[in-house]
């Protein structure tokens, strides 16, 4: 460590006083969908927000995707402003948004397609995309469609085509809100599982309380009109963490906690 | 394999070829008028040895691959690219519009005065038969595309032709397949119908004539020659269109 500059880490995700306004059809108005927030996301952290309906939360996280242009306001990651998708930040979808045409091992290879990262051939694409599929637990079903899988099986192949792109940040758009209960539940502890070997800043959309504490590190609670930050609380239950971790008395008092601010 | 349906269909061809064969033995219809199943492929065989069969064959034939080969060469890509960028739909939908609805062989008389009564005439009239229902669906083939698919590609950084090679084209190409079908039977008719308005040779040209010359058999040998060719080739088309299904879907 060089002794003559010793820095506090800047944080990984800094987002400053953003503002998201969506033109309402038939030239009705415009709807204020984020409204001056303020937020710093730390590296290697596992954040989720948690707000109701219309409150913002996807458009901010849309925002951080730059898959959303702000009206006013910044995010930067890493200091450098976002103005477009790029290669440290990977999208996981509420609607997985598969390529029904395209087999689980080549949807997996979609995004390293497109960004064909330097000195790969073909068969390197090929081989990581197998090496992801793998990781998600779909050994098997390589070269089944999407349509031939349950909702859990295509959300997994959501998260193994975001990861095989190697992001820095993992952005995940309440990916499990159209699972049902049980499945929801299984998913969450196998991304924390995914999550815990190599502790990507991870960004997460929900709208369920539970899983909210259950994956977060830091959970930031949103409101609607205008969508705001209205607290933000920081997680402290050890991991790994187990189905019983949402037994546990402090896991109660967090739950209490956001329920008061929603 | 020899199911109730086939079984089914089978007798009831069988019985109208019956019909068509005994009724005129019968004295009931007149076999001038109407022919029969044994007259019409006698006529057949005749037609095959006739000096002028193999040349209307070919010509019929090349005024067809022309004009739907240059229908789908200019209605896909042009389709595709209006479907994406809805300015140049706003300015080519009106004249696109006016000719979808129009008959197409209405334009036969002002396409021969343009054109002459050679094969030109019917090569144009096989594209502009074919080309229409093929950049129709070509165009809701692309605005029929998923935008949650476009949005997973950008998020992955894909420029405009990325999107444009890896989801529109995919995502479309049902559609594409749908259209060069139905504008694959309109061509088919196009060719034929400008070949029996003023033609010099041609299938078409070929059952103008025996219509004049009361040749029944003849006739109909040639119609049913041109139904076999538009089956197969759609039929052909279809097979495509359900492997493309099967896979995608």
């Amino acid at each position: 460590m060089d002794a003559r500059t010793v820095v506090e880490p800047a944080p990984h995700i800094q987002v400053e006083s953003l503002t998201v306004v969506y033109e309402k059809p038939k030239a009705a108005g415009t709807l204020i969908a984020v409204s001056n927030v303020n937020l710093d996301i730390a590296r290697g952290t596992f954040v989720t927000i948690v707000g109701p309906s219309g409150c913002g939360k996807s458009s901010l996280l849309l925002s951080i995707a730059g898959l959303v242009k702000p009206a006013s306001g910044c995010v930067r990651v890493n200091g450098k402003p976002v103005s477009a998708p790029g290669r440290d930040r990977a999208v996981v979808f509420q609607d997985f948004a598969l390529m029904p045409w395209r087999t689980v091992i080549d949807n997996v290879r979609f995004g390293l397609e497109l960004q064909r990262p330097r000195g790969l051939t073909g068969g390197d694409l090929t081989e990581r995309a197998c090496r992801y599929v793998e990781l998600v637990g779909l050994k098997g079903f390589e070269h089944y469609h999407p349509h031939q899988l349950s909702g859990g099986m295509r959300q997994r192949v959501g998260i193994a085509r975001a990861l095989a792109v190697d992001p820095e940040i993992l952005l995940l758009d309440e990916p499990f809100g159209s699972l049902d209960a049980q499945t929801r539940d299984e998913m969450g502890s196998e991304l924390l599982a995914i999550w815990e070997r190599n502790k990507k800043t991870a960004l997460f959309v929900t709208h369920g309380i539970d899983e909210a504490i259950f994956l977060a590190d830091q959970i930031v609670v949103m409101a609607r009109d205008p969508g705001r930050i209205t607290k933000i609380i920081s997680v402290d239950l050890p991991r790994p963490r187990t189905v019983e971790t949402t037994d546990s008395k402090r896991f109660i008092e967090y739950r209490r906690q956001i329920r008061e601010c929603l | 394999m020899f199911n109730y349906r086939t079984l089914v269909s089978t007798i009831t061809v069988m019985a109208f070829l019956a019909v068509w064969e005994f009724a005129p033995r019968a004295g009931i219809v007149d076999a001038t008028f109407t022919s029969q199943p044994t007259r019409v492929v006698a006529a057949g065989f005749e037609i095959i040895r006739t000096a002028g069969f193999l040349h209307d064959v070919s010509v019929s034939l090349s005024e067809f691959a022309l004009g739907f080969t240059l229908a789908i060469a200019v209605g896909v890509p042009l389709g595709l690219v209006l479907g994406r960028f809805p300015v140049l739909r706003y300015v080519l939908d009106p004249p696109i519009m006016a000719i979808y609805a129009t008959p197409h062989l209405a334009l036969l008389p002002i396409i021969v005065v343009w054109l002459g009564i050679g094969m030109q005439s019917k090569i144009a009239v096989a594209f502009v038969s074919g080309v229409i229902p093929i950049l129709v669906n070509a165009m809701a083939g692309v605005r029929g595309v998923d935008g949650s698919w476009i949005v997973a590609a950008r998020s992955f950084s894909a420029r405009e032709w990325d999107v444009f090679v890896k989801v529109i084209l995919p995502a479309s190409l049902p559609s594409v397949i749908l259209g060069i079908r139905l504008g694959l039977s309109r061509a088919v008719l196009g060719v034929v119908v400008a070949e029996m308005y003023q033609s010099q040779a041609g299938v078409g040209n070929e059952i103008m004539r025996y219509g004049s010359e009361f040749r029944t058999d003849y006739l109909l040998f040639d119609v049913l020659l041109v139904s076999l060719f538009g089956l197969t080739a759609t039929s052909a088309v279809r097979a495509l269109e359900e492997r493309l299904w099967t896979a995608g879907e």
